[in-house]
């Protein structure tokens, strides 16, 4: 067992690493100069030069790799180019407000998902089943920056029930968190119906129904603890689009979260930054999958033996 | 439902419910608060960094400069209570006595030259960490040294008479001497002697500022002041119609009829310093011949442009620079609408089928660029031009453009209200991005920088615009309009010629 646990550490050590690679090589092979952006078309090309030299970006690209990464693991991620800030401060700053975002839509998700998903697969092919089912299709297709608009006219500007956009009070964190679980919900509240429905089908829960217990319990006693099971992966899969959808939904919110910063860092190619929210990501990303496999080692005992 | 998923339910229940109990802060307006929102980031407020309008507009009031320019562009004292120019060379300010920095330190020449001293040297800059912006450094490049004879007095030596001098002391905020030795702590919390002190910054989301209630001149009007980054254009609408902020600028013109029907909102624009254009490759063929360029400028419905992209916000262009620009050649008339002329010229030029040529345009970098771009693709074709339109991101078309990887590029340029900073980079053969090379061009403008009168520099900047206007090296576009939205309540308040975000003068109802 704790070499199970070994493992996976080093797994995810060298999945990080890999990480850094992959996005340092990216992001400077995307045309656009960090300076030339940040100094603008008239700058000089001495001005120029001079900039690069003072960010160190004018060494070979493998020296500039090692001491992103000899940073790195010292916990200094650098500079930002834009705001001449640490990065590694302006992390400590917008994480939290994603982490929280996050968290809420999860716990949207899950409080609406299980139930729809539960309550159309008892009542399979009624009314019910197929308006739960069409909302969750349109809820998975629906563009996520265009309903984050459409909630801010209706609640904002037509009956004026919650503020626009902006972090810090409750009101606030309504509709974007609204807007960012309708993905994970619709994706939750189908995969719950069609687990519900095959395990339905089992002969064990045959057999519960056999022995005459009541229909309720032989779905919420029976049938869901193993239609639950494969959801919990799912739900670990789905950090990266959950962190995705971010980037929008703070976007269209103002939210001030690792979202927005990275669209920032993007479109001035303030690399330092970029650098870090998408190690922080992938950091997540990793740590969330660690969490979901050893809670699913847990939760189902084959799993465990094998 | 299994207990372990019950757990988790439960966990992330109270995850949820335990990140929500953040502390509440309102953006709501009251009373002595003033809340507007901007749609960029100032990334910086150290007046020594700023690097685009915003920053150095929101710095202008936490640090005030040795002068500042009014709505009108007039030059006001404001540090410096008085100047003078004793020689060509020589610029000679008196401080105001007795002012403060928040931070308690004294105003005193010696400040004045610490600020300005590391503009001028990148090794000084260097060894004090100090970020220093090239567009700010570009208006000190021609000073040789600063000297201060005494604590109020401040001259400023240049190497040669330099007209701007005035008007580039407006973007330096000045810096107290602490803000030289501790450069990284300044950024944290900028200091300077205007009348608002930094409160924070939050990246992509607000600056919040507060009174400063020494301030030597008139007080400022509210006791705290936040402004709020909100780069959807959607979502600055929003916030405007709900009464979440007083003001928003960069108003997108296709919400302009909306928010005028509503009876509490004003909207405002001027013309600006900002034009937009079609920048040409002057140096290689296709438009190496002026008449393909003349031809592309008679192709062009700027009319149909500004009409219906712009709501008639926006006006065509008739100089080569924008119409805010000190020195504006109002004599200059637009390019008319004539495809016949254009497809004359474009025979002549040896293209009696027309031609095909590549054009880039950036999407969501300038208001409304690619439904330009594209209109102009139109026009163009009616008059036997064949564009490959290339829609690119802001950063892969500027390094392209740069790299004059297009014949054509839709762009706007603007933000100085000085003729020397909009004209000399494109039209000087050394820095020029679309291969223009005029002497005598270049001689006007250099004559222009060292004018020691208003009426020489005048005429010398307005016979430069002639001489490149009837040379046609761009696909003159159009005037951009700045556009801000108000509540009524808000007075003294508005779009400034120079795209200053300024609140100095304004008060609520």
């Amino acid at each position: 067992m704790p070499n199970l646990y070994i493992r996976q550490v080093l797994q995810s050590a060298f999945v990080l690493l890999n990480v850094t690679i992959v996005v340092f090589v990216l992001i400077r092979i995307v045309p656009g100069d960090p300076v030339r952006l940040m100094l603008g078309m008239e700058a000089s090309e001495d001005a120029i030069q001079a900039a690069r030299a003072q960010f160190g970006y004018d060494r070979p690209l493998h020296e500039q790799y090692l001491r992103f990464v000899g940073g790195a693991l010292r916990g200094d991620l650098g500079h930002s180019l834009r705001f001449r800030r640490p990065v590694g401060e302006l992390l400590m700053e917008t994480l939290p407000a994603t982490l929280e975002l996050a968290a809420a839509a999860v716990g949207i998700a899950l409080v609406l998902a299980f139930p729809a998903g539960i309550y159309a697969a008892v009542h399979r092919g009624s009314v019910a089943d197929r308006v739960l089912m069409g909302g969750a299709l349109i809820g998975q297709a629906m563009p996520i920056f265009w309903l984050g608009i459409m909630l801010i006219t209706l609640f904002s500007v037509k009956l004026g029930w919650l503020p626009t956009s902006g972090r810090g009070s409750l009101p606030q964190l309504v509709m974007p968190s609204v807007t960012l679980s309708t993905y994970v919900m619709a994706l939750l509240a189908r995969l719950t119906r069609s687990n519900m429905l095959e395990v339905l089908r089992e002969p064990y829960v045959r057999t519960a129904r056999a022995k005459g217990l009541r229909e309720a319990l032989v779905v919420h006693k029976h049938a869901l603890k193993s239609a639950a099971l494969p959801i919990v992966t799912v739900l670990g899969l789905q950090i990266g689009a959950l962190l995705s959808g971010a980037v929008v939904t703070e976007t269209v919110f103002n939210w001030p979260g690792i979202g927005t910063l990275a669209l920032r860092a993007i479109q001035q190619r303030d690399y330092p930054v970029l650098q870090g929210v998408v190690l922080v990501s992938a950091v997540l990303f990793v740590v969330i999958n660690g969490i979901v496999d050893l809670l699913y080692r847990f939760l189902d005992p084959r799993v465990r033996l094998a | 439902m299994s207990q372990h998923l019950r757990r988790l339910v439960v966990f992330v229940g109270l995850l949820t419910l335990g990140v929500l109990s953040g502390s509440p802060t309102t953006a709501w307006t009251q009373t002595g608060e003033l809340t507007i929102a901007v749609a960029t980031d100032p990334l910086t407020l150290d007046p020594r960094g700023s690097m685009n309008i915003i920053s150095w507009s929101l710095a202008y009031h936490i640090a005030d400069p040795l002068v500042g320019k009014d709505k009108d562009l007039k030059i006001v004292p404001l540090l410096a209570e008085s100047w003078e120019r004793p020689n060509p060379r020589t610029w000679r300010f008196k401080l105001r006595r007795g002012v403060k920095f928040h931070n308690g330190e004294e105003v005193t020449s010696q400040a004045v030259k610490a600020t300005i001293d590391v503009m001028m040297d990148p090794e000084l800059a260097k060894t004090k960490k100090v970020q220093v912006s090239s567009i700010i450094r570009g208006n000190f490049r021609l000073v040789e040294r600063v000297e201060t004879p005494d604590p109020y007095t401040v001259v400023i030596v240049t190497k040669t008479p330099y007209r701007p001098m005035l008007l580039g002391l407006t973007q330096l905020g000045i810096v107290p001497v602490s803000g030289l030795d501790a450069a990284e702590a300044y950024i944290a919390k900028p200091v300077g002697a205007g009348p608002y002190r930094f409160v924070e910054y939050v990246p992509g989301s607000r600056l919040v500022l507060e009174a400063n209630d020494t301030y030597w001149g008139q007080k400022p009007r509210f006791k705290r002041v936040v402004v709020r980054i909100i780069p959807e254009n959607a979502t600055r609408v929003a916030a405007l119609q709900t009464g979440e902020v007083m003001a928003i600028f960069n108003v997108p013109p296709d919400s302009i009829e909306r928010l005028r029907a509503n009876k509490d909102l004003e909207v405002r624009d001027t013309l600006t310093t900002r034009h937009n254009y079609l920048y040409l490759q002057n140096d290689r063929p296709p438009f190496n011949d002026k008449r393909v360029r003349l031809a592309l400028n008679y192709a062009l419905d700027k009319e149909q442009i500004t009409k219906v992209i712009f709501r008639g916000l926006a006006k065509p262009s008739s100089a080569p620079m924008g119409p805010a620009t000190a020195y504006f050649n109002k004599s200059l008339k637009p390019y008319p609408y004539d495809v016949a002329k254009a497809k004359v010229l474009l025979a002549e030029a040896g293209h009696p089928n027309g031609l095909k040529f590549v054009m880039g345009t950036p999407f969501g970098r300038f208001i409304n660029d690619r439904q330009v771009a594209e209109a102009a693709v139109g026009q163009l074709a009616k008059a036997g031009f064949t564009v490959d339109l290339r829609v690119e991101e802001w950063g892969t078309s500027l390094a392209n453009l740069l790299a004059r990887k297009y014949d054509a590029f839709f762009g706007a340029y603007g933000g100085s209200t000085d003729p020397d900073y909009m004209l000399s980079w494109l039209f000087t053969a050394k820095s020029s991005v679309i291969g223009f090379n005029k002497p005598e061009v270049e001689a006007l403008l250099l004559e222009g920088l060292h004018a020691t009168d208003e009426a020489s520099a005048r005429k010398t900047y307005e016979r430069a615009q002639q001489i490149v206007w009837e040379d046609a090296p761009m696909g003159f576009l159009y005037f951009q309009p700045e556009i801000v939205a108000f509540n009524k309540r808000l007075k003294g308040f508005g779009p400034r010629v120079d795209e200053y975000v300024d609140i100095r003068g304004a008060s609520l109802e």
